[in-house]
C-alpha cells in the first residue's frame, strides 16, 4: 500500500464530489488507522500537494514570448489552428512568461506537449543544417 | 568561405519557422546518472530523449554547450519515467523539459567509421573530424532467425597456432576468451585483428574492438598498436572507459553489434570483440540497482542472463539469399581466481559456441598463449578449418593429451619404454612449437606447415630451447628457397602430398644447415 494511492483516493472523492472534503479525509484516514498505516500520514500529505500541482499543471497553458504581450493578443494567439490543437477543455489557466532569450517568437507549453515557434530554435535548426552538430 | 557563405544564403532563403510539436515531460529528480521525468506521456521503452539544456538560455550558449544531452528510458513507473543519461549529468536539473524524440536509440554506421574511435553515441573521440554519416542503425535489434542462417563453415584465422589447430573458430561464431587478470585474453584479441592483413582484401572481416571499463591508458596503446601494424585500416574502436558512465558502458557492446551488423547486412564479414563482459556485467548491476530494480544472484538483475544472450545472438552467419554475410563475436570474460562456475561465466558459456580458457600457471610455466587445451573447446570444430589445417592438426589435440597424462612420468624417464618416451618428447615439442609471441600471428599456410613437420615427427631432435629461432629461421629458408610452397598451400587451401613432399625436403636441408639447433642423441 503506497502513500500515493490513499492521496488519489482523497483527491478523487473531493473532486467527483461524493463526499465533502471533511468527510473524504475523515473515511480515508480511517482506512489508514485499520490497516496500520498511520506512519504514512505525513507521506499522505505531500502526495496530495503533488497531486493537486500536477493538476493544476495539466489544467495549465504557458505562453512564452520574447516580449511581453497584452492578454488579448495571447487569447488572439491559442486560438490559432496550430495552438487550438492542443487545448483541450481541461485547460482553465493561461500564464504569460517572458523569456529574452527566445530572440522572436512563441512556445506554447502544456504539461504534455510543446509548440515551438521560437526564432532561438529556428536559429539553433540553421546552425545544425550548417554544421551537422548540436 | 565563399561556400559557406552560399550555404548560409541558402538556408536564410529557403527558411520558414515552422511549429514544432513535441513530447515532453520535467525533471522531477537526478541523481547518479538517473533522472525522474514527470510527463512524456505513450514514451516507448528504450526510446530516446533528449534534455532541453537551451531553455533559458541565451543563443550563443546554447550553441557552445557542446552538442545534445540525451537519455534513454529504462524505467516507466506508474507516476514517473526514469530516463538514464548518456552524457553529463551535471547539466541535467530539476525543472528541466525533456523532449521525447520518438526513435529507439540509434549509433551511425557505415565504412567512414573504419579506423576511428567512437563512443557508443557514434561521437568521435579520436580528435579526428566529425562523421558524416547518414545511415543509423538500432543499437538494440532482434538477432535473425534460424532460417535467414547458414551453418559456419568459412575459418577465422586468429594466426594464433594453438587456436586455429586445436579450438578453430569460424566465421559467424561466437567463442568466447575467458580467464584470470593479466593470463593473455585481450592479446589473444588484438592477435586475431592483426592477422586479418594475411587475409586477401576481398576476404578480410571489419573488425570492431569495443572497449568496456577498460582504462583509457590501456585503449591509447592498444589503439596505437593497432595504428602501428596497419591493422587499423579495416578496424572500428568502439570506447567506454571506465570513467565514462555505467550506462555508456551498458551500451557499448550494442553500440559496436549494431556496426558489425551493418557489414554483415551487406554481405560482408565482421570480427566484433567485447572486451569485456564481466565489466558490462557490473555495469548493468548498478544502473539497474539506481533504477531500483529487484537485485538476484550476486545483486545481479533477473535479467543478467538476457543482457548477454540478446547481445551473442545477434552474431551469425546468413544465408546466401540474406547475402552470404557474417558476424563473428568474441567476447571476453574475466574471472576470479579460475572460478569458471560462478555467475556469469557459467552464463556466458551457456551461450557461447565454445570458450579459449587461458590458466595463470601455464602463463607462469612460459607457456604463452596460456591455452588450457583440455578445458578449451570449439563446438563448431573442424567445420570452422582448412582441408589444410584438417590433416595436419586432427591428432594434435589427442597427443597434447596423452602427453599430459604421461607428463608426470618424465621424473622417472629412465625407467619408461622407448615407446612412451618418444610420446613425451613429440609432447614436449609440441608444447614449444605452439608457443608464440605477442603481436607476432602466423598466417594459415605457415600454420599448417610448422604444425605438419612436428607431427611428422621431422624436428623430433631439436632443442627444445631453441624453437622460436628455429622457426623463425626454417620460414625465412622457406620464404626464399620454397616461397611456391606457401603459396600453394594458402591459395588451395589444402596441403597435397606433392607439398608434403617438398616440405620434407626443406626441412631436410634445414636440418643439415643448422645443426646447432639440433641436438645429437
Amino acid at each position: 500500500m503506497r502513500a500515493s494511492w490513499y492521496a488519489k483516493a482523497i483527491y478523487d472523492l473531493v473532486e467527483t464530489g461524493v463526499m465533502s472534503e471533511e468527510k473524504s479525509i475523515e473515511h480515508v484516514v480511517g482506512v489508514v488507522r485499520m490497516n496500520g498505516h498511520e506512519y504514512m500520514l505525513p507521506k499522505i500529505v505531500r502526495a496530495i500537494e503533488r497531486i493537486a500541482q500536477k493538476r493544476e499543471k495539466h489544467e495549465t497553458i504557458e505562453v512564452i514570448t520574447a516580449n511581453e504581450l497584452p492578454q488579448e493578443e495571447v487569447s488572439a494567439l491559442l486560438r490559432k489552428e496550430q495552438f487550438a490543437r492542443i487545448l483541450s477543455p481541461l485547460h482553465k489557466r493561461v500564464v504569460r512568461k517572458v523569456d529574452e532569450t527566445l530572440i522572436g517568437g512563441t512556445i506554447v507549453k502544456t504539461d504534455s506537449v510543446r509548440i515551438d515557434m521560437s526564432y532561438k530554435s529556428a536559429l539553433r535548426e540553421i546552425y545544425q543544417n550548417m554544421t551537422n552538430t548540436l | 568561405m565563399e561556400h559557406f557563405i552560399e550555404k548560409l544564403k541558402k538556408q536564410i532563403v529557403d527558411f520558414a519557422p515552422k511549429e514544432r510539436s513535441e513530447k515532453i515531460g520535467v525533471v522531477l529528480s537526478t541523481a547518479d546518472g538517473i533522472a525522474e521525468v514527470d510527463g512524456l506521456d505513450d514514451i516507448m521503452m528504450s526510446e530516446m530523449v533528449m534534455f532541453d539544456t537551451a531553455e533559458g538560455a541565451s543563443l550563443e550558449q546554447s550553441l557552445g554547450g557542446g552538442g545534445q544531452l540525451l537519455g534513454m528510458v529504462l524505467n516507466l513507473e506508474e507516476d514517473a519515467v526514469k530516463v538514464v543519461i548518456l552524457g553529463d549529468a551535471t547539466k541535467v536539473k530539476q525543472g528541466m523539459i525533456v523532449k521525447a524524440t520518438g526513435n529507439i536509440l540509434s549509433i551511425p554506421v557505415g565504412e567512414e567509421l573504419i579506423g576511428r574511435v567512437v563512443n557508443p553515441l557514434g561521437e568521435v573521440i579520436d580528435g579526428g573530424l566529425p562523421l558524416k554519416v547518414t545511415k543509423r542503425n538500432p543499437i538494440e535489434r532482434k538477432a535473425y532467425g534460424v532460417i535467414e542462417r547458414k551453418s559456419v563453415s568459412t575459418p577465422l584465422h586468429t594466426g594464433i597456432k594453438a587456436i586455429d589447430g586445436m579450438v578453430p573458430i569460424g566465421r559467424g561464431q561466437r567463442e568466447l576468451i575467458i580467464g584470470d587478470r593479466q593470463t593473455g585474453k585481450t592479446v589473444v584479441a588484438i592477435d586475431t585483428i592483426i592477422n586479418q592483413m594475411n587475409e586477401p582484401l576481398e576476404n578480410r572481416p571489419i573488425c570492431i574492438y569495443v572497449a568496456i571499463g577498460q582504462k583509457d591508458s590501456k585503449i591509447a596503446r592498444l589503439v596505437q598498436q593497432l595504428k602501428d601494424t596497419g591493422a587499423m585500416e579495416y578496424t572500428i574502436v568502439v570506447s567506454a572507459s571506465v570513467s565514462s558512465s555505467a550506462a555508456l558502458q551498458f551500451l557499448a557492446p550494442y553500440a559496436g553489434a549494431a556496426i558489425g551488423e551493418y557489414f554483415m547486412d551487406k554481405g560482408m564479414d565482421a570480427l566484433v570483440i567485447y572486451d569485456d563482459l564481466s565489466k558490462h556485467a557490473v555495469a548493468y548491476r548498478q544502473m539497474s540497482l539506481l533504477l531500483r530494480r529487484p537485485p538476484g544472484r550476486e545483486a545481479y538483475p533477473g535479467d543478467i542472463f538476457y543482457l548477454h544472450s540478446r547481445l551473442l545472438e545477434r552474431a551469425a552467419r546468413l544465408s546466401d539469399s540474406m547475402g552470404g554475410g557474417s558476424l563473428t563475436a568474441l567476447p571476453i570474460i574475466e574471472t576470479q581466481e579460475g572460478d569458471v562456475s560462478a555467475y556469469i561465466p557459467t552464463n556466458v558459456i551457456s551461450i557461447t559456441d565454445g570458450q579459449i580458457y587461458l590458466e595463470t600457471d601455464l602463463f607462469n610455466k612460459g607457456i604463452r598463449p596460456a591455452i588450457n587445451v583440455g578445458v578449451s573447446v570449439s563446438r563448431v570444430g573442424s567445420s570452422a578449418q582448412t582441408k589444410a589445417m584438417k590433416k595436419v592438426a586432427g591428432k594434435l589435440r589427442l597427443e597434447l593429451a596423452q602427453f599430459r597424462e604421461l607428463e608426470a612420468f618424465v621424473q622417472f624417464s629412465s625407467d619408461l619404454d622407448e615407446e612412451t618416451k618418444n610420446r613425451i618428447e613429440k609432447g614436449k615439442l609440441m608444447v614449444e612449437i605452439l608457443k608464440q609471441d605477442k603481436h607476432v600471428p602466423l598466417p594459415f599456410e605457415k600454420e599448417v606447415v610448422i604444425i605438419f613437420l612436428a607431427g611428422a615427427g621431422v624436428f623430433n631432435d631439436a632443442d627444445k630451447t631453441r624453437i622460436a629461432e628455429l622457426e623463425s629461421r626454417f620460414f625465412a629458408m622457406v620464404e626464399t628457397q620454397y616461397g611456391d610452397v606457401l603459396k600453394t598451400i594458402a591459395d588451395s587451401k589444402d596441403l597435397s602430398d606433392a607439398s608434403q613432399a617438398v616440405l620434407k625436403d626443406a626441412a631436410k636441408a634445414f636440418i643439415e644447415g643448422n645443426n646447432e639447433l639440433f641436438t645429437t642423441k
